[in-house]
């Protein structure tokens, strides 16, 4: 149940990325292709950049899933033969980076409603607190997704990679 | 309780914590014991999304992506292979130019090693190269062209940095040939006692049809900018719209739909957890900076270190041993910040610094004990690491001789702004 869970998470974060890419190749590619005719678009800089944005916490999603984020490992280099300290060391780090990405799932969801009640209209009539709200949905996403690892990482056996 | 805090911070990062996750925790005891409200962390966060070459960075690794998964390896390999083969050392030389080339476009991310190892590993034993010098030359030619256009380091110090990623671009072109140039040395060394190849205008001719596509494309991103026609950021846009149109249309060598959306995965993959540190760092690097840390640690250093010369000297040791711990995106975000304005007061030109803090890092991707190329070729070849710490040190000298060269004559990096 959770691992068909974290699977939809991961492939919804693969879907989302795909499409934000493509959106961003073509709306530049476009843009450029309009300026030879003198013609621009003045939303496609502020909305790729979004797009960016988005694609970033996607993207930390599916570094999470795969396990492929930027770190230090020199205990679990060091570790590397044991494979169940190294489980509880995985463990303690799941929980530890769960605690940083609510933390910044809560801070951001403060600014959003600061930014709903002063902010204003950016561009294409969207106004400035869902763009924000970026923030708390992706760092949310990989919450999740950090919190299912952690569970299941009671059900792996002892003596295998967690 | 800070500074327990923050110790617990410290063991978390050396057990394997995300960069981004310490970085957020680091920022949010500070934050709290200086009476910061919490939401000041997401409006660093936030401030990402106004960087106007942002789009850079997710762009040309996405192009670099495919061209690792498509053929083009082989093909450039070939057409290398018949400039230079016929060199004593040529196909040395040919596996530093191609290694040089693709980690300029998939950012020194391990990718390099992973794609062509596999290509240049049998090819370089074939031509009877010993295997100490085969495993180093392909260990430290994965990070060799970090320093070309349109690398992501370079890209990311210039976002960091606030520097012209198109000055950083044409500055890092001689200190990234003299590198090439002084590997080349050492493999016409190495090579000298190597049957060597005969020159074919035949081959090189069907090297060239081959790569056909390929060619353009510095012309295209390099072209497009320095003539003024597009931006930086238009010319990642229109690098990766080429190469999809070349691997999944002309070459055929990608299946648009079901190649594609696995590449995405795999390069954004990267491209979010470099931009995840990014996003975290800056609250703290900003906190730093507000705290006027780099004015302390300027003053702390006027004490000891009274010129130019010997700060340059310091800092060299300094980055190396950063390289050598930290993983070059983080060690980019996090150290630039602080040592931007130590370097500016010393007198030292900030394209110059941006050159000798990469060729650094460069050298740290293969300085024992964590460089990850080590690893990574160890992983790759399943060879043990001390095995590679050992085949790694005559090409280690051989960098760190470069870098003196690039950090004592500026000329070299600024040849094209006087």
């Amino acid at each position: 149940m959770m691992k068909t869970f974290d699977h939809f998470l991961d492939q919804s974060s693969k879907w989302g990325i795909v499409f934000c890419v493509f959106v961003m190749l073509i709306l530049t590619v476009m843009n450029i292709v309009l300026r030879w005719f003198e013609v621009s678009i003045h939303w496609v800089e502020p909305a790729v950049r979004h797009l960016v944005f988005i694609a970033a916490f996607l993207g930390g999603s599916l570094a999470t899933g795969a396990r492929h984020h930027i770190k230090i490992d020199i205990i679990s280099r060091l570790l590397e033969k044991k494979k169940n300290a190294q489980k509880y060391i995985d463990q303690i780090v799941t929980i530890l980076t769960l605690v940083a990405t609510i933390l910044l799932t809560y801070s951001s969801t403060n600014l959003v409603k600061v930014e709903f009640e002063f902010g204003k209209e950016v561009f294409l009539n969207i106004h400035s607190g869902y763009l924000i709200s970026i923030i708390p949905f992706g760092m949310g996403l990989i919450s999740i997704r950090l919190l299912l690892r952690f569970l299941m990482s009671f059900g792996v056996q002892e003596g295998s990679e967690a | 309780m800070e500074w327990i805090l923050y110790i617990v911070i410290l063991i978390f990062a050396l057990m394997g914590g995300p960069i981004y996750a310490v970085m957020t925790l680091v920022s949010g005891v500070a934050f709290y014991f200086a009476d910061i409200e919490l939401s000041a962390i997401a409006i660093e966060v936030y401030r990402i999304a106004s960087a106007p070459t942002l789009l850079t960075i997710p762009l040309f690794t996405f192009a670099g992506y495919m061209m690792a998964e498509s053929k083009s390896p082989e093909r450039l390999l070939k057409l290398a292979h018949a400039a230079l083969g016929w060199l004593p050392g040529g196909v040395a030389i040919v596996s530093l130019v191609i290694c040089a080339f693709f980690t300029a476009f998939t950012g020194a991310s391990g990718v390099t090693i992973i794609a062509l190892g596999g290509l240049l590993y049998p090819m370089l034993k074939k031509e009877n190269y010993d295997e100490d010098f085969t495993l180093g030359l392909i260990t430290t030619s994965g990070s060799l062209g970090l320093l070309f256009p349109p690398s992501l380091p370079i890209i990311l110090y210039g976002i960091v940095a606030k520097v012209d990623i198109d000055k950083l671009f044409l500055a890092g072109i001689i200190p990234g040939f003299l590198l090439i140039a002084v590997l080349s040395g050492y493999s016409i060394y190495k090579g000298t006692s190597i049957k060597r190849g005969v020159f074919s205008f035949e081959e090189l001719k069907e090297g060239i049809i081959g790569a056909r596509w390929e060619l353009p494309l510095p012309i295209l991103v390099l072209g497009g900018i320095y003539s003024g026609m597009i931006t930086p950021t238009e010319a990642s846009a229109i690098c990766a719209f080429y190469v999809l149109i070349m691997e999944c249309f002309l070459y055929k060598d990608i299946s648009f739909f079901k190649d594609i959306p696995n590449i995405i995965k795999e390069s954004m993959s990267l491209v979010g957890a470099i931009l995840l540190i990014l996003c975290c760092a800056l609250g703290l690097t900003n906190y730093l900076v507000d705290e006027e840390i780099p004015l302390k640690m300027l003053a702390l250093m006027r004490e000891m270190i009274s010129n130019k010369y010997v700060f340059l000297l310091f800092l060299n040791v300094f980055l190396l041993g950063v390289g050598a711990m930290m993983d070059i995106f983080s060690a980019i975000i996090v150290v630039v910040p602080l040592i931007l304005p130590i370097a500016t007061e010393f007198g030292i030109d900030p394209v110059h610094l941006a050159i000798i803090f990469l060729t650094n890092l460069e050298i740290g991707y293969i300085t024992p004990p964590v460089g990850i190329n080590l690893f990574i070729s160890s992983f790759r070849f399943n060879k043990p690491v001390l095995h590679l710490y050992k085949v790694a040190i005559p090409y280690l000298f051989l960098m760190v001789f470069a870098l003196v060269l690039i950090t004592y004559i500026p000329w070299l990096s600024l040849v094209w702004f006087d």
